[in-house]
């Protein structure tokens, strides 16, 4: 088990600093100078201008200096200052990220309930009329563009109903309709997997032995078929968080919600090199600390692990 | 197969268990959930249509206003170059002078002034009773601090220290009460420049006290209104300014404004914009997409407001450096070739209009004459190609010495645009290649020079757009100078009418530059809009100013 979790971590470092390296060439290898792109990103640039930004951003000293200086800094938490914005990078993202975080968390909530429910239901009764709908289900949230189901989800809960509102209102109010935009399009993958998952499960010889002890239904399916069905569908879970950090983007575009995904976007199109930079080095080692969690789950979860 | 029947009859009784927790678990959980529900459902509910306002209660409510389009970073538009940073601006402070619909300028920070006999002086008299919100009295030096600040490099001032001509003019505070601008050269458009939300005087307590970048957050003028809250990227909250007293004397009423509270958000996405008005989220939304509209114009729970723009419309400017159209005849032959009407028929659903011209017609010194130069005409636009030496090649595309009439058109903003321009070339036997690209990246496209024909969509207050977009010195990064044409009589008509403060001599120079503009055709004027904005019933005496994406008239604004 220490092998196990040892290893993990030790691949999660290198990833890391070479995810620091190519982010931070990003401004670098574009042609052009990243000071005038910048600017005129800003509609704003006489040489002056210019000549202030490249001393702000430390470009004219030597690359191997402007990395050193860069990743200092990233460890510390420092990602620079915003152009755009003319506040530090990590301000902007952290208020940002409170939005993201709900939207993600309660995305992966629908997901999980929607689409693990539908995948046993789906399974255990298989080949019937409730497996095919479950499963017309899940291939229509996998399938159709998540902008659809958003300004769908808009024109019928908020516009004709009132039920929920689509900017105002109270966080969770707020969060229902783009969690659930979101989550969809999520459940869909995941429902196919366990019902896939749990099918072949079942079919093991364990499962055999189980019932054959005389075990109630219940204990056979939650307690032994559910623990091994999970293996799979937990990393699906962990890949699909990295998923919606993307699905976010269009998420809240259609909601208006003041997140990650948006920013990062904006970044990148008004060539705001601090924050895009900033901003991609944090979400991607958020999604790699939530897959290294993920992986260390299974020390729970598959008792194989355990004795590696 | 066999193992499948059995393990449908395990999974029957196990099914008949599962689903009959499922259903006490549903009841239970229904129980919990109404409350829940209700609790959720209830506050943000439908919109409550109010008894009218009796004649004796004071005016006043809040509202909650949504600009379609992207959210300007800082609401501070001396540094921030969107127009609707600008209009918002303009409701947290005041500028020197108010300009009226008829094109007149009425006394606002400033009660009176003068420019000296040469042009580049301006000397304004400030009021003497206005404070900021911080309690700093307003005077001349705060304006001159003002002005320096959007002059300083260090400042970034994205659109604001690029509007008062190629060189920012030295300020002065003379004494307390005088204020003086002194420029290199005459430049005409001073006043309409000074009266935009690009202008605002904030209060030079509160800039030294804060720095730059904090006091984008706390933004103190001498405005309506004052920022309450600012929740990033979500919305701003404005409260009223119950000293204020210092409103134009065209105004409807003096004193503070009618609004207690505003809301502002900006909402990227054009349908869920639309959506939140009919939610009853927003109360008025700015900027409201072009093919929405017709829904609310005959709905009297809405009120449409449709104000003409002033400035250059879309059009696609023409690359005169690179062949083929460096030749002034296929230049010429590509004006027939285009078809207004097409345009304005099939985009925004009717509400644009056709652009003939190289201005907006409400624009001051508009050359109507530019109409009818060039109808629209597919088989001369063919023939006209011909005479300069293009023949009819093989799949309806003229060719010249072997080689096909090809153009690299770059589009923007409006995908519409593509298959229409590109169809309507064809038919005058122009091979188009159109890409639709975001704005940036048009911009670069546009400055580096990688187009033959690229779209461009000027709204100006004034005139000296001409300037800007067509005089050859104003081709550099940030520059809106795409053509390329280099013509030292255009140059310096263009740059005389941008010194001359006379309106009549002004206009005379700017028909003359316009003749040239259209006789060289450098660009295809395609469509105009009018910036419309659609309100909520309740929503009184809203109106949007000469310069309709940057004046937004919420003072004499009330909520019934």
């Amino acid at each position: 088990m220490t092998h196990y979790i040892a290893s993990r971590l030790a691949t999660t470092i290198p990833v890391l600093l070479l995810i620091s390296l190519f982010v931070f060439s990003i401004m670098h290898l574009l042609p052009g100078d990243p000071a005038m792109l910048i600017l005129q990103g800003q509609a704003a640039s006489t040489p002056e201008q210019i000549a202030a930004l490249r001393e702000e951003l430390g470009l004219n000293k030597p690359i191997y200096v402007q990395y050193g200086l860069f990743l200092k800094g990233a460890l510390q938490g420092d990602l620079g200052r915003s152009v755009q914005f003319k506040q530090p990078v990590m301000s902007v993202i952290m208020e940002r990220l409170p939005s993201t975080a709900q939207l993600t968390a309660a995305a992966m909530v629908f997901a999980i309930v929607i689409g693990v429910g539908l995948g046993i239901l789906a399974a255990i009764k298989q080949n019937t009329w409730i497996d095919s709908l479950s499963m017309v289900l899940s291939v229509t949230g996998l399938t159709m563009p998540i902008f659809y189901i958003g300004l769908v989800l808009i024109l019928f809960f908020s516009v004709k109903l009132h039920w929920f509102p689509i900017v105002g209102g109270s966080p969770l109010q707020r969060l229902v309709l783009p969690a659930l935009t979101l989550g969809f399009v999520s459940s869909g993958i995941i429902a196919r997997l366990v019902r896939s998952s749990l099918l072949e499960v079942l079919r093991q010889d364990h499962i055999v032995t189980a019932r054959a002890k005389g075990l109630p239904e219940r204990t056979v399916i939650y307690r032994h078929a559910m623990k091994n069905m999970m293996i799979p569908v937990l990393t699906i879970i962990g890949l699909q968080i990295g998923g919606m950090l993307s699905g976010a983007v269009i998420t809240e575009t259609v909601f208006n919600r003041p997140g990650l995904g948006r920013l990062v976007v904006q970044a990148i199109l008004w060539k705001d090199f601090p924050l895009a930079q900033g901003t991609i080095l944090f979400t991607a080692t958020v999604y790699l600390l939530i897959n290294l969690l993920v992986d260390l789950s299974f020390v729970w979860f598959d008792p194989r692990v355990r004795v590696t | 197969m066999a193992s499948q029947d059995n393990a449908g009859n395990r999974f029957d009784a196990f099914a008949k268990q599962v689903a009959r927790r499922r259903f006490l678990r549903d009841a239970a959980l229904l129980g919990v959930a109404t409350p829940l529900a209700e609790r959720l459902l209830a506050a943000r509910g439908r919109v409550a249509l109010a008894a009218p306002r009796a004649q004796s209660e004071p005016k006043g409510g809040s509202i909650s206003i949504v600009m379609t389009g992207d959210e300007p970073k800082l609401l501070d538009a001396q540094v921030d170059p969107f127009d609707s940073a600008a209009m918002a601006s303009g409701w947290l402070s005041d500028m020197l002078v108010h300009k009226e619909k008829d094109g007149t300028f009425t006394p606002w920070l400033a009660t009176s002034w003068k420019t000296s006999d040469d042009g580049r002086v301006w000397t304004f008299t400030l009021r003497q009773d206005v404070k900021f919100h911080d309690g700093t009295p307003l005077d001349a030096a705060a304006v001159k601090a003002n002005f320096d600040r959007i002059a300083d490099p260090k400042t970034q001032s994205g659109q604001a220290s690029a509007m008062l001509g190629s060189t920012f003019p030295k300020s002065e505070a003379v004494d307390a009460a005088t204020f003086q601008l002194t420029f290199d050269q005459a430049y005409a458009p001073t006043l309409d420049t000074l009266s935009q939300g690009f202008f605002p005087i904030w209060s030079p307590t509160a800039l030294q006290k804060y720095g730059n970048d904090e006091f984008e957050r706390h933004l103190i003028g001498t405005g309506p209104w004052q920022l309450q809250e600012y929740q990033p990227a979500d919305h701003y909250t404005l409260v009223k300014n119950p000293n204020y007293n210092w409103a134009p004397k065209t105004a409807k009423h003096q004193g503070p404004p009618y609004l207690d509270t505003i809301t502002l958000r900006w909402i990227q996405e054009p349908t869920t914009s639309v959506a939140t008005l009919r939610s009853g989220e927003a109360d008025l939304v700015l900027s409201f997409p072009a093919a929405n509209v017709a829904a609310f114009r005959d709905n009297d729970a809405y009120k449409v407001l449709s104000a003409p723009l002033t400035g250059s419309p879309a059009l696609f400017v023409m690359n005169t450096a690179n062949p083929p159209l460096d030749d002034v005849h296929v230049r010429q032959a590509l004006e027939h070739a285009i078809n207004q009407s097409e345009f304005v028929k099939v985009l925004y659903k009717g509400e644009a209009i056709a652009a003939r011209g190289v201005m907006y017609p409400a624009t001051p010194c508009y050359w109507k004459g530019a109409e009818s130069v060039y109808p629209f005409d597919s088989a001369k636009a063919k023939s006209l190609l011909e005479a300069a030496g293009w023949q009819a090649g093989g799949d309806g595309i003229l060719q010249k010495d072997g080689k096909p009439l090809k153009l690299d058109v770059v589009n923007a903003f409006n995908a519409d645009l593509s298959p229409l321009i590109q169809a309507q070339l064809k038919a005058a036997g122009v091979d188009a290649n159109v890409e639709l690209v975001p704005g940036p990246v048009q911009l670069e496209r546009a400055i580096k020079g990688d187009f033959d024909l690229i779209f461009q969509h000027l709204a100006y207050s004034d005139p000296s757009v001409l300037d800007l977009l067509y005089n050859s010195k104003n081709l550099q990064p940030g520059g809106w100078s795409w053509t390329r044409y280099k013509d030292p009589k255009l140059d310096q008509l263009l740059s005389e009418s941008t010194a001359t403060i006379d309106q009549t001599k002004r206009c005379q120079l700017l028909t003359q530059a316009q003749q040239i503009i259209v006789d060289q055709a450098l660009v295809l004027p395609i469509y105009g809009r009018n910036a419309v904005a659609v309100m909520a019933s309740k929503v009184t005496d809203f109106d949007l100013g000469p310069r309709a994406t940057i004046d937004g008239w919420l003072y004499d604004t009330y909520v019934q």
